[in-house]
């Protein structure tokens, strides 16, 4: 995939409308990760979460032995909970759709996009939304409203 | 120059991992394979991501380095025509152990991981061409870090210079056919980029070497062996 591409990915997963310069910057220090088939995984547990994936399109999924497993779709990070505290990753993560295209972003590269307020506000969003994930996993299936 | 669609045309495939691969084999890959570009400075792999294909660089330098707990670069080594990445990764099913960068424009062949099993598993020959090749990085690896535990920054200034030269060779001009900024040149040395300007001066007062911007120019191979400590 070109840095056209992945630019033209990545502002379609934001929320917001990011500056070319911003979107060029990420596409040339993250790195891009084609992943082919289900179930090939982007972290085994137990890895060194020395970065995490942004998913461009595809879905993910966050293995949890004995619990319903987590969903991860286009725009969502696998793996930021864990990069964030810089703990080893907690649970196998696998590609769950045929097609899984994905964004490797290191601490240099999660740095810099933490220098600008929307992205910044965004990664607090997605960090909120891990947290909602494992809550929900607290939660028995049969005492969720919809 | 662009990245020929068949293997078996490419200039590098005598220096490569496929050489020695029969005609049909090397077909096979070329159906397999993509051609993807790099802008310099743009990140191809990252440690600690699991790579799902490797690279063979057709042309283009690239750099393979880890970061330290504080950001800082420590260079392992360069990658050029005809080099494979990501390969021990993809053998070893473990997330990758150094970060890629392009330091040039760079054009590669992505090989697709299963598709890369494939070709090992079909063709003995090239399983036998990664272990010869992993056992060299494996050399190479262990007299690097001899090199780091045991040499003066200076010896390992003049055995760094020598290795560059060696791997990209020199320009019309007799220049180092790279252009390192003097930190880069730090980061593969392992110490400070002070330390490192401050050297390059004595060894070009000393007349060993030439530099003219962040080009480089090796006057005396021999006396950098004796610094180096580097017998041939």
């Amino acid at each position: 995939m070109n840095l056209n591409t992945i630019k033209n990915r990545l502002q379609q997963i934001l929320p917001f409308e990011a500056s070319a310069l911003i979107l060029e910057e990420i596409a040339l220090q993250s790195s891009y990760i084609p992943f082919n088939g289900v179930g090939e995984h982007l972290f085994r547990k137990g890895d060194s979460a020395l970065g995490f994936y942004w998913i461009l399109s595809g879905e993910a999924e966050i293995i949890i032995p004995g619990k319903r497993s987590i969903r991860l779709k286009a725009g969502e990070m696998a793996g930021l909970d864990s990069f964030i505290e810089d703990d080893p990753i907690s649970f196998d993560i696998i590609s769950s759709s045929a097609i899984l295209d994905c964004l490797f972003i290191d601490r240099r590269c999660y740095n810099r996009m933490r220098e600008h307020s929307e992205f910044n506000r965004q990664m607090n969003h997605m960090v909120m939304s891990c947290l909602r994930n494992y809550r929900g996993l607290l939660i028995p299936e049969e005492k969720v409203y919809s | 120059m662009e990245t020929p669609i068949r293997c078996q045309f490419c200039s590098h495939l005598p220096g490569s991992a496929f050489h020695g691969l029969n005609n049909d084999a090397l077909e096979e890959i070329s159906h397999m394979k993509t051609c993807v570009s790099f802008r310099k400075g743009q990140v191809i792999m990252h440690e600690g991501a699991r790579p799902q294909g490797v690279y063979c660089v057709h042309r283009g330098k690239i750099k393979l380095y880890t970061l330290g707990t504080e950001g800082k670069e420590q260079i392992i080594r360069f990658v050029t025509k005809g080099d494979l990445i990501g390969y021990r990764s993809i053998l070893s099913d473990e997330p990758i152990s150094a970060s890629a960068t392009a330091l040039e424009d760079t054009h590669a062949c992505y090989i697709p991981k299963s598709s890369f099993f494939k070709v090992i598993e079909d063709n003995p020959k090239f399983s036998l061409n990664l272990l010869q090749l992993s056992c060299h990085e494996l050399g190479e690896a262990g007299k690097m870090i001899t090199s780091l535990a045991q040499k003066s920054v200076k010896e390992r200034l003049a055995e760094i210079l020598l290795i560059l030269r060696t791997t990209f060779g020199e320009d019309e001009e007799g220049y180092l056919d790279i252009s390192l900024t003097r930190e880069e040149i730090a980061n593969m040395v392992g110490t400070a980029t002070e330390s490192v300007i401050r050297l390059i001066s004595e060894l070009r007062k000393d007349g060993f070497i030439d530099s003219k911007g962040k080009r480089i120019k090796v006057n005396d191979g021999s006396a950098l062996r004796e610094i180096a400590s580097v017998f041939e």
